[in-house]
């Protein structure tokens, strides 16, 4: 055992988390103000093409990041029940049963940002999962709200790729003209563009900000990255949104020359994949803090918008083009499955890891399918140590502590060996 | 009638079994096709045999080692067959990407075990003319993609030809539930399972054959009949329900007037209507037919009105139509989009004082003397 | 006219004599491995308490799991209906049942005269069941009829996230090794299962007066719990085990089902 395995390092608060919180709570707080001031409200999902309805000056929620605050705060178990008592099987998307239970409750919904305004219309892309064309549809049936499902095939091997780009532009040149007669008003390409362009640069600085973590030791984790996600789904398009991943890399930038790190100790570096288990992030961060593993990077980071898709600008496409490539190309998921464990093969080499987490989201299957198969070609073939945890997107009841603590430490106590193995073999 | 009834229940027994002297027989290519909505007729042109591989009652052995357990017990019953070596007979397998437990474990089918001809096939989820033009690229695709396996073209004409046979084959099922239903007592709700299920195997022709046998024999016997309670049957979206479950039914006094089940009238309730082009026949027959919760009517949604007929409005219809007296869901476990759209058919069939009981089969943990108290009391409760 | 009612549950097996639709004598035992002799045993000891015997009998009416199992039965009736007809009787004016019993638990909702309008059952699990309780009375090693009492002494429930058996057994272990005090356990427990019935009991569209039934409705605990939730008080009848048997006995004495 070398000595710089005992080195306790630097480590400490991110200041860009207060500029986190209030974009956060801005947002929020700009959506009730919206809704007061008559302006359009519109819900949609993570994958949607964001700024074909921005353009039109609709505010955009999105009911996945809501479920996440509400797991975040432990008040998702309590909508979730809602929608059982309404029919909804334990088993089906917590995203669902927590926005679902929250609309149902009515007044006496428990959303730590006092619920979404209602919406005027609710755009959906089944891009991620065929669950969240049920949730919207029932979520408009609640609400009585019209609904855009844009159907984004998924990229099977000898799909025909120009024909599902046909089908996808044809679909959102339609939500376009919906949109111009609800609106009364055109459509303002050049606005897009200029939109289209503002997000890109946002996505890019964010994946900067990722890749960052290749640093040894890593100046943030994974839980890090999950939350700085927002202002790069949300808020994209806007100056602050690329003011905030500027100043955060230029904070974690200092944090890597001053040697400050994510956790006091790196012991061994690992992947996470899987979604984040929003209520566990303390329970999680604590424990692995602990035992000196840290998440360094995960597929989930780079999951939304331009993080899919090859520079635009460079490809010389139109926003019209781009968008329909957000829409389709979710990547990771919308697309031939054996891609997971190539990209978390390269991850684990690009990272320089140790090993990898599977998260389990017991109730969603867009994210957790493919686990079993990857742990075993990961284990098989690369000889890599994994472990894996099980919990859910935002019920916390999915989550037991005990035996996920007892997880990680037989996780360590693998990787421990690993390393000494290697240490034997290479004298 | 029995005797021909036989016939059918012989290639059930050890399905593969009968597939494999089949095909050494015929010289032919077998591909087998995952439930459901896969246009059968292109295979069929093709010179070769579409079957629907169903799962079995067999233990789930070797599955787990890449299907998590919230996979639906369909599927991961025919991966445990596929790992377990029970489908070498296939020349190739076609999946439909219809529900988020095929859509996200089918690319394991052919990492696990390529096969020769692997093909997915995405249904368009809109129900309109942008879906329909997808979905007719998208069967061209298929057709294609076949052609290329085969070294042959697949002629139009071919492919009219195939409709034709698998009509003939609809309606005869068709006359078979019409007896069932004029004449109770004759036919059991299994029977009904047995003849779509052995028509998913067997040769199109060759089930149509037997089938004109079985109708002669039903017409000429005589049924008897007893006072039932007349219940619709839904469920099951991708497999067959339990002999045991439907013998129940039965068994406590009711008469199933009609169903949707896939493995009963939702395979033959109507014709594929022959167009000029017959791909163009094969994506309406798909977008026309069933409101199936897993597809998306957008001007249902958008304009809010509701003018086109959702899933609830059909089973409701079905009931009207068959003057039952309860609905009767049969639930599979780990169904999504049934699961999803449960709530909302409980609330239209309770705005309509229709009864509806929710039975999960399938599960381990749910007796079937469980099962028996809840039919008997729904049933007591329609008598009441 | 002289009707008996036998309810043949999971862990118990009930008796009600009915002579022209009035009680007369009752009996109650644990359900054993040969249910048809204990049925008999049982309707005997009824009978003999009564001064009757089998030969007054008009008709027997069996219901319960254990109701195929009696050859000596005149007619079969689900415990569902003959719950509901049972409740009826004492509680006219009563719209909803809870029925939580050894392996699972029902909620009825009724029309007028006892007439079954809707019903649920849960059919996943034990938990939220009797069963549910005897698992978690055992693990705490405590008495299965001190659980209402010791949880009414809780100062806070604590909040049990499993919602399987097994799990909660787990969880149970681990909070015991926390040094929770059993009480806040127990009572954690309670609102455990209460949630869940609350889930299946929502989903009938309640309205009017409950009535709670089954063994577990003499878990004061359970009860509290319950009642919290559905913002209503519980009605119990003081013997809840016997008016499955009676609502059987009374079908038969109104002629069977037509009500």
């Amino acid at each position: 055992m070398g000595d710089k395995e005992n080195k306790k390092q630097k480590t400490g608060r991110l200041e860009s988390q207060d500029r986190l919180g209030k974009i956060i709570t801005d947002f929020y707080q700009g959506a009730h103000e919206a809704k007061r001031n008559g302006r359009p409200i519109a819900w949609i999902s993570t994958a949607t093409p964001l700024e074909l309805l921005a353009t039109m000056d609709y505010y955009c929620l999105f009911p996945e990041a809501h479920s996440a605050t509400c797991g975040g705060r432990k008040v998702a178990s309590y909508h979730c029940e809602v929608s059982a008592r309404n029919g909804f099987e334990e088993h089906l998307c917590t995203y669902v049963r927590n926005d679902l239970g929250c609309i149902l409750s009515g007044k006496d919904h428990q959303s730590p940002v006092g619920g979404l305004p209602h919406p005027d219309l609710i755009v959906t892309a089944n891009n991620s999962c065929n669950t969240i064309q049920k949730w919207w549809e029932n979520t408009s049936r609640y609400l009585k709200v019209p609904m855009v499902l844009i159907d984004t095939p998924f990229l099977a091997r000898g799909m025909n790729r120009k024909e599902v780009f046909k089908y996808v532009e044809c679909q959102l040149l339609d939500l376009v003209s919906y949109m111009e007669e609800k609106r009364g008003k055109k459509f303002d390409w050049d606005l897009l563009d200029e939109l289209v362009k503002k997000s890109e640069k946002t996505c890019r600085l964010y994946e900067k900000f990722i890749s960052l973590n290749r640093a040894i030791p890593a100046p943030v984790s994974v839980f890090d990255q999950w939350a700085h996600n927002f202002p790069n789904l949300a808020t994209r398009f806007m100056d602050k949104a690329r003011n905030h991943f500027e100043l955060l890399i230029s904070e974690i930038e200092q944090r890597i020359a001053s040697g400050i790190s994510a956790f006091p100790e790196e012991k061994y570096r690992v992947y996470f994949d899987g979604a984040c288990p929003w209520y566990g992030l303390r329970s999680l961060s604590k424990k692995m803090s602990e035992l000196g593993i840290v998440p360094v990077t995960s597929y989930y980071s780079e999951l939304f918008t331009f993080s899919v898709i090859p520079d635009s600008v460079a490809h010389g496409d139109k926003p019209l083009t781009t968008m329909v490539k957000i829409a389709d190309n979710l990547s990771i998921v919308n697309g031939w499955q054996g891609f997971r464990v190539k990209m978390a093969r390269e991850k684990i080499e690009e990272f320089s890891l140790d090993g990898a987490i599977m998260g389990i989201a017991l109730s969603c299957k867009p994210l957790s399918s493919h686990m079993p198969y990857e742990q075993d070609i990961l284990a098989k073939e690369w000889g890599v140590p994994v472990v894996r945890i099980e919990g859910d997107l935002c019920d916390h009841k999915f989550y037991s502590e005990e035996e996920t603590y007892m997880r990680l430490e037989a996780f360590a106590e693998m990787l421990e060996s690993r390393k000494k193995q290697q240490e034997v073999s290479h004298v | 009638m029995k005797q021909v009834l036989e016939k059918f229940a012989k290639v059930l027994e050890e399905p593969y079994k009968w597939l494999s002297s089949w095909k050494l027989a015929n010289r032919k290519k077998v591909i087998g096709c995952l439930p459901m909505y896969i246009p059968e007729e292109i295979i069929h042109a093709a010179g070769m045999l579409p079957v629907t591989l169903l799962g079995n009652k067999e233990p789930v052995t070797l599955a787990d080692k890449h299907l998590l357990t919230f996979i639906c017990e369909e599927l991961r019953s025919s991966y445990d067959m596929l790992m377990k070596g029970k489908f070498e007979f296939l020349d190739g397998v076609v999946i439909p990407l219809i529900c988020d437990q095929i859509r996200f474990t089918s690319d394991f089918w052919d990492m696990d075990h390529p096969f020769p001809f692997f093909h997915q096939i995405w249904l368009s989820f809109r129900v309109d003319d942008m879906g329909k033009k997808f979905l007719i690229s998208e069967f061209k695709r298929f057709k294609s993609h076949l052609e290329e396996f085969e070294g042959a073209s697949i002629p139009l004409e071919a492919i009219e030809k195939s409709i034709n046979i698998y009509n003939e084959n609809r309606s005869l099922l068709r006359k078979v539930y019409d007896l069932k239903r004029t004449k109770p007592g004759l036919l059991s709700a299994d029977d009904i399972v047995k003849l779509v299920t052995s028509s998913m195997l067997m040769p199109k022709e060759e089930h149509s054959k037997l089938l004109v046998e079985f109708l002669s024999e039903v017409e000429k016997a005589t049924a008897y009949t007893k006072d039932k309670i007349g219940v619709i049957l839904i469920g099951h979206p991708c497999s067959p329900p339990e002999k045991k479950i439907l013998d129940l039914i039965e068994e406590l006094g009711a008469i199933i007037l009609n169903d949707d089940l896939f493995t009963g009238y939702r395979y033959f309730n109507t014709d594929t209507k022959l167009m000029d082009d017959p791909i163009e026949s094969l994506a309406n027959h798909f977008l026309d037919n069933i409101p199936c919760p897993i597809k998306h009517y957008p001007g249902h949604f958008l304009n809010v009105d509701r003018t086109t007929p959702d899933y609830p409005d059909f089973v409701i219809n079905m009931f009207n139509k068959r003057g039952a007296k309860g609905v009767i869901n049969l639930g599979v476990m780990y169904c999504d989009p049934y699961d999803f759209e449960y709530p909302y058919l409980r609330e239209r069939l309770e705005k309509e004082k229709i009864p509806l009981l929710n039975i999960r089969t399938g599960l381990e943990s749910t007796s079937l003397e469980t099962i028996r108290t809840r039919l008997g009391a729904f049933l007591e409760m329609l008598q009441a | 006219m002289i009707i008996a009612g036998i309810d043949i549950g999971s862990l118990t097996t009930k008796v009600a004599i009915l002579k022209n639709g009035t009680m007369v004598s009752h009996a109650i035992e644990r359900t054993g491995v040969n249910t048809n002799q204990i049925a008999r045993r049982l309707l005997d000891e009824a009978l003999g308490n009564s001064g009757l015997s089998f030969g007054d009998i008009d008709k027997v009416i069996a219901t319960g799991y254990g109701r195929i199992s009696i050859p000596f039965a005149h007619k079969q009736i689900t415990e569902i209906t003959c719950n509901a007809k049972g409740v009826n009787h004492f509680y006219p004016k009563a719209k909803m049942i809870i029925d939580i019993g050894g392996q699972d638990t029902k909620v009825i909702k009724m029309g007028d005269k006892g007439r079954v309008e809707n019903f649920l059952m849960n059919d996943k699990c034990a938990a939220g069941t009797g069963r549910f309780l005897e698992v978690a009375a055992q693990t705490l090693e405590v008495k299965l009829n001190d659980l209402g009492k010791l949880s009414l002494k809780a100062n806070k429930a604590v909040e049990i996230s499993s919602t399987c058996t097994v799990f909660a057994q787990t969880e149970i272990v681990s909070l015991v090794a926390k040094q929770i005090p059993r009480e806040n356990i127990i009572a954690g427990l309670h609102e455990a299962i209460a949630r869940r019935v609350f889930s299946l009991f929502s989903c009938l569209n309640p309205e009017g007066e409950v009535v709670m039934t089954g063994g577990v409705a003499k878990n004061a605990g359970v009860v509290k719990a319950l009642e919290n939730l559905i913002k209503r008080p519980l009605l119990i009848p003081k013997n809840p085990q016997i008016l499955t048997a009676i609502g059987a006995a009374l079908l038969g004495h109104d002629g069977i089902i037509n009500f």
